[in-house]
């Protein structure tokens, strides 16, 4: 892990056949933190990951993994669920994880001692020698994930780790994934789910078409997205602003409306409009998410009902 | 490439098959087979007897003379005879009741046969009868017919006023030895039996290649559609995957013949036929047996590779099925002149020359010229490594692939992609 960076990609392309998967990529992510990639189905999040496991070379650019760029060399060290992951269903449960343990590298007299320990870690101690058709799906999932975990890799690549995860489990897993951070290592997290990578991640990066939207820390992507909703609750029903010039549209909620501002306006200027003609109960200036973040920067790009689609139905 | 890993996915790929209903199925069903040909061959091969037991016959005797002879020649110092016993039936007044009864007895096993000598048996002008169950060619039926037909010989010679001892001794037939020139024991020519040894070694090298081949495809299918393909590949490079596989399965392969020729050496011995396992080809059986199964092992893996289902699968194998199955259409030819054209011109056919060469190998009619000894092999072995290096190829593209099966031009293209 040379220089605190964990991964660096610079200009890699990928294309197959017509379609251009990724385009011009570059990418740091520095070693420690949970770095978020963000983007809607088919934004070529996969192919990006799959790149950097050395599953698929890229057409063209540079890619290094800690420190490495001959990616062979590190499959040791990284930790990979895919989103297309599965598990060999005959097999017995504490062999599973011995034979991917195997095939990371890790020995065989370390793999003994700690896959009961690691079983019991995520409350699955009672299934050691239980075969992986009679799991229930979500504690398929998390064996799937202590098989990717198992070699304690020092970066972990998770895709989509928390779909169809019931809420018990999703903390677990969450959990599990705040533990490795805090032990140092790197997480790269791909996910569609936008509220589980808001909580987690230090640092996001936004794709969308293969192309990179925007890239940061959390804090600096949501600061930079201009916020234009304001929450408005009042005590009778609020005269219609519909007609101003600084609001685009009203939208009514259950015991509030939201108001959309048009660009470039001044929260305060709706505020001075409304003082003294009602009855004010609460005046928000509501603050982005990253959904809305990615939905208005995707939206540049003209593909904005596309990926609307594709988020609502998903998240 | 890390042996390690290798070794680790060649031996989960051996556990968890032998660990399979198909393996358990294959391991029982094939020495059945096996057993049930050299059974069947040993008796192909006319063997002095059927049974060690007495074939008893009841004659029914019209001429009042013949079933007396029978029964002295059968007590008599000749040897042939000994294990007929003679029961003389005097023809009762209801003819057709009387043979229904022997003839029930003859159902019941009670009785070999049913014997009825006419009246007028003696000058030759009557036919006799002979009931038995079953086909009448065996051997014992035969000894019973020669007893017969001694009896009445002797009792014409005899009613000539000749000297029978001395008619037979005159008449007795030149001894003739006669050898089968392949045998190094020297057992007597048992033709159909050792047409059948080599149509047994290819069947045995096309169950164990073919089926092991299949049980490899199934896996890597079942590894595609199961999706653990992807968390493999983070793990290992597609080589080290398909290498490990295609070994693991081997190990199975070998498994299984073991098993298989200990059945068929063990029933084989207990059927006095051990020289049908001609120990001398097991250098050669067990080469082709390698270049064969690494041949058709990677054709399937990487067919598998590139098909999602058992079903996709069908039409990318078709022509690889054709090709397996005409050395078994042409077993016959091919034994009975393993240096013809045909024989030749097979043997370099890739997925064929295996089996052909095994036919040719154990047909024993004439040595396989020497120069072919030695190019077949290799044009064999040039074959798998170019079979394992476009298989790899194929595999690499086809792990990741879901969707439409791609037809024979896509996975050409696939092999000469970069």
């Amino acid at each position: 892990m040379t220089d605190g960076t964990a991964i660096r990609v610079e200009q890699v392309c990928k294309s197959f056949g017509s379609v251009q998967a990724v385009q011009d990529l570059d990418l740091c992510i520095p070693a420690g933190c949970i770095y978020g990639v963000l983007g809607p189905n088919g934004a070529g999040k996969t192919t990006a990951i799959r790149m950097l496991m050395d599953i698929i070379a890229p057409d063209r650019g540079r890619i290094e993994v800690l420190g490495e760029t001959v990616l062979r060399r590190v499959k040791d060290r990284v930790g990979y669920l895919p989103e297309e992951r599965g598990l060999y269903r005959k097999m017995r449960v504490d062999d599973t994880l011995k034979y991917f343990g195997t095939i990371k590298g890790v020995p065989r007299r370390r793999l003994r001692r700690i896959i009961g320990e690691r079983l019991r870690e995520v409350g699955l101690g009672e299934c050691t020698a239980r075969h992986v058709d009679e799991l229930s799906k979500g504690m398929q999932q998390k064996l799937q994930f202590l098989a990717a975990t198992i070699a304690d890799p020092d970066l972990l690549i998770l895709d989509e780790p928390f779909s169809g995860l019931d809420p018990i489990n999703l903390e677990v897993l969450t959990r599990r994934i705040l533990d490795m951070r805090d032990e140092g290592r790197t997480i790269l997290l791909s996910t569609h789910m936008m509220e589980q990578a808001q909580r987690l991640c230090e640092s996001v990066l936004l794709i969308h078409k293969g192309r990179k939207v925007l890239d940061g820390p959390l804090r600096e992507v949501l600061r930079g997205a201009d916020s234009r909703t304001i929450i408005l609750e009042t005590q009778e029903t609020p005269p219609d602003l519909s007609g101003l010039p600084l609001v685009q549209s009203v939208e009514k909620k259950n015991r509030h409306h939201e108001i959309r501002l048009a660009p470039g306006t001044d929260p305060q200027d709706l505020l001075a409009v409304l003082v003294g003609r009602c009855h004010i109960l609460r005046f928000e200036v509501k603050r982005p998410t990253l959904h809305e973040v990615f939905l208005a920067r995707a939206g540049e790009t003209a593909e904005e009902t596309t990926a609307t689609a594709e988020w609502g139905g998903r998240t | 490439m890390s042996i390690r890993k290798l070794a680790a996915v060649a031996r989960r790929e051996y556990t968890e098959t032998v660990k399979t209903k198909a393996f358990l199925f294959g391991v029982l069903l094939m020495p059945a087979i096996i057993v049930g040909m050299i059974f069947l061959s040993a008796r192909m091969a006319v063997k002095a007897a059927d049974s060690d037991g007495p074939i008893r016959v009841a004659v029914v005797d019209h001429t009042g003379r013949v079933a007396a002879e029978m029964t002295r020649l059968a007590a008599g110092p000749k040897d042939a005879w000994r294990r007929v016993e003679v029961e003389a039936v005097p023809p009762a007044a209801d003819r057709d009741r009387q043979l229904e009864d022997l003839k029930q007895r003859v159902r019941e096993g009670s009785l070999f046969g049913l014997l009825e000598v006419p009246a007028d048996a003696i000058p030759g002008k009557g036919m006799c009868i002979f009931l038995l169950r079953g086909a009448g060619m065996s051997e014992d039926s035969r000894e019973v017919r020669q007893l017969l037909n001694e009896a009445v010989k002797r009792i014409r010679f005899a009613n000539a006023g000749l000297d029978t001892d001395r008619i037979l001794a005159l008449s007795r037939p030149v001894s003739v030895d006669q050898h089968d020139v392949r045998e190094q024991q020297g057992q007597s020519s048992e033709a159909m039996a050792n047409m059948m040894a080599p149509f047994a070694f290819v069947f045995l090298l096309f169950m164990s290649v073919f089926g092991v081949s299949q049980g490899l495809l199934t896996s890597v299918i079942e590894e595609k559609s199961s999706r653990v393909v992807e968390v493999l590949l983070s793990a290992l490079s597609p080589f080290e995957l398909m290498a490990g596989k295609i070994l693991g399965m081997a190990g199975v392969g070998f498994t299984l013949v073991v098993l298989w020729s200990a059945v068929g050496y063990v029933a084989a011995t207990v059927r006095h036929v051990q020289y049908l396992v001609q120990i001398g080809h097991l250098g050669e059986f067990i080469l082709y047996y390698v270049l064969g199964y690494l041949l058709i092992s990677s054709i399937l893996a990487a067919v598998g590779s590139a098909c999602n289902t058992l079903k996709e699968a069908q039409p990318l194998m078709a022509p690889l099925t054709f090709l397996l199955i005409i050395p078994l259409m042409f077993w016959m030819q091919v034994v009975h002149q393993p240096n013809s054209t045909l024989a030749v011109l097979l043997s370099f056919v890739p997925p064929m020359t295996p089996f052909i060469m095994v036919l040719r190998l154990t047909s024993g009619e004439a040595a396989i010229p020497s120069w072919q000894q030695v190019m077949v092999p290799l044009w064999l072995a040039a074959w798998v490594l170019f079979a394992m290096w476009a298989a790899g190829r194929v595999f690499r593209v086809g792990l990741l692939m879901y969707g439409k099966p791609p037809g024979f031009r896509e996975l050409a293209r696939w092999v000469r992609h970069r």
